[in-house]
């Protein structure tokens, strides 16, 4: 609600102002390097090498989606001039591992990122082209559905597979990059590029970086199972993990938000002329 | 141009909200409408080493799941409360449960019915009038890789009021 109340108030100021609001939409590919993830899908390959046909891929594949971002910019009709354009939307990437065994089942890891962005350009151009330097801030909702598929087509979140659950993660991220934009009048074509960094908390020591399922669905399934404790949180180094689970969790081998790379997005700019 | 302008905010305002709040939009499709699921069939499926099923018992409709958007005591965890009015030979009685649903998972718990219901199901089916909900055993493996030895099924319907 408060991202809601944020835009209306955004784009009412913009108008008051007088400044020239601005819609786009767009498609975004991320080709990310996840070192936690990596990690475990290349554990799981070897600890598990027996039994798989198809393994793991060595990282999560590039991550693709869409991006709706409103906002408003300042510049001159003449190409020649100052350009600054703010935005803030929505980007929603995803991508999935799926390693297949021999029995014919498979393990399938499917990674959701929303991203809520606020993008700030700066450059020179107009109406008809612009190039600008831009910083993004990203405020990063990830879910991982981590699943057994069995013979029959059949998916199972459930309990009788430690590894199955939703498991989710928040972190702010940054970016800084480029963009290059070209059109004609209210509408350009924009081709934005970033890399993708953690401002903030390298270390990813707080715990809302960790994907973690603590929905509740597991603490139950748990004494429903009578077996082993499901997983609360989504083990990196797969092999510690298997030997000792409780040691696992308590030398902090899990997976949190550590991506990055270069986040690339070819858009649609609509631009809404200025109040006369 | 100011028509436009409209669309688009409400375009992006929709984009939002769906991007966020998801689990009560999922635990939403089965409460509202009065929350009422009747149970169109229950079935257990079991399974031989190579994936075959050997027997597939079918209990037709055991009653109905009536579920409530109000917390229940776990409501911390997302739990809500409902009811599942049980059908047998002697009438119909009421048994309360809480659940949790984020539209891949539902979790049941604390029924008292004869007829178990409680469990961590995965979502095979969700839509709007037609749920099915499954449980799979590995016959106590819990393995990496163990194949499915048991299925059981709650195939729900909206009820018609």
């Amino acid at each position: 609600m408060k991202k809601i109340i944020s835009l209306i108030l955004l784009v009412s100021i913009c108008f008051e102002l007088n400044a020239q609001v601005n819609f786009s939409i767009g498609k975004t590919i991320y080709p990310l390097h996840a070192p936690g993830f990596a990690t475990f899908f290349n554990s799981y390959n070897a600890e598990l090498a027996s039994s798989i046909k198809t393994p793991f891929k060595a990282d999560f594949p590039s991550a693709n989606g869409w991006s709706i971002k409103g906002g408003y910019l300042i510049m001159r009709d003449d190409d020649a001039g100052f350009y600054y354009n703010t935005t803030s939307g929505v980007n929603l990437l995803r991508t999935k591992n799926e390693a297949f065994f021999a029995n014919g089942e498979s393990r399938k890891t499917v990674l959701h990122m929303n991203e809520w962005i606020t993008d700030v350009s700066l450059g020179v151009g107009g109406n008809n082209f612009h190039i600008a330097v831009n910083g993004t801030i990203q405020l990063r909702f990830n879910k991982v559905f981590c699943s057994y598929v069995y013979h029959d087509g059949t998916e199972s979140f459930g309990p009788e597979k430690n590894l199955n659950g939703i498991f989710s993660a928040n972190r702010l991220m940054g970016g800084y990059g480029g963009e290059v934009g070209f059109g004609i009048k209210y509408v350009q074509v924009v081709f934005k590029a970033a890399k993708i960094y953690k401002p903030f908390n390298k270390d990813g020591s707080t715990y809302l970086n960790y994907y973690s399922d603590l929905a509740g669905y597991k603490a139950d399934a748990a004494l429903l199972v009578n077996s082993s404790w499901p997983t609360e949180y989504l083990p990196a180094d797969y092999h510690q993990f298997v030997a000792d689970q409780l040691t696992s969790e308590s030398n902090n081998n899990l997976i949190y938000i550590n991506d990055y790379g270069w986040q690339f997005g070819l858009s649609l700019m609509f631009i809404i002329p200025k109040k006369d | 141009m100011k028509n436009i302008f409209n669309c688009l905010l409400f375009l992006s305002c929709a984009v939002i909200i769906m991007s966020c709040e998801k689990e009560d939009r999922h635990a939403k499709k089965l409460y509202r409408h009065e929350g009422r699921w009747t149970i169109d069939y229950a079935s257990i499926q079991l399974f031989d080493s190579t994936g075959v099923i050997m027997s597939d018992s079918i209990l037709p409709s055991v009653g109905e799941l009536v579920m409530f958007q109000s917390g229940s005591l776990n409501a911390l965890y997302g739990y809500r409360q409902a009811v599942f009015l049980f059908t047998d030979t002697a009438g119909t009685h009421a048994f309360p449960f809480e659940y949790v649903f984020d539209g891949k998972r539902i979790t049941i718990k604390y029924c008292d019915a004869p007829f178990e219901i409680d469990g961590t199901y995965s979502s095979a089916i969700d839509k709007v009038n037609e749920q099915q909900w499954e449980i799979y055993g590995t016959n106590g493996n819990t393995s990496a890789i163990s194949s499915m030895t048991s299925k059981f099924i709650l195939h729900l319907k909206r009820s018609k009021n």
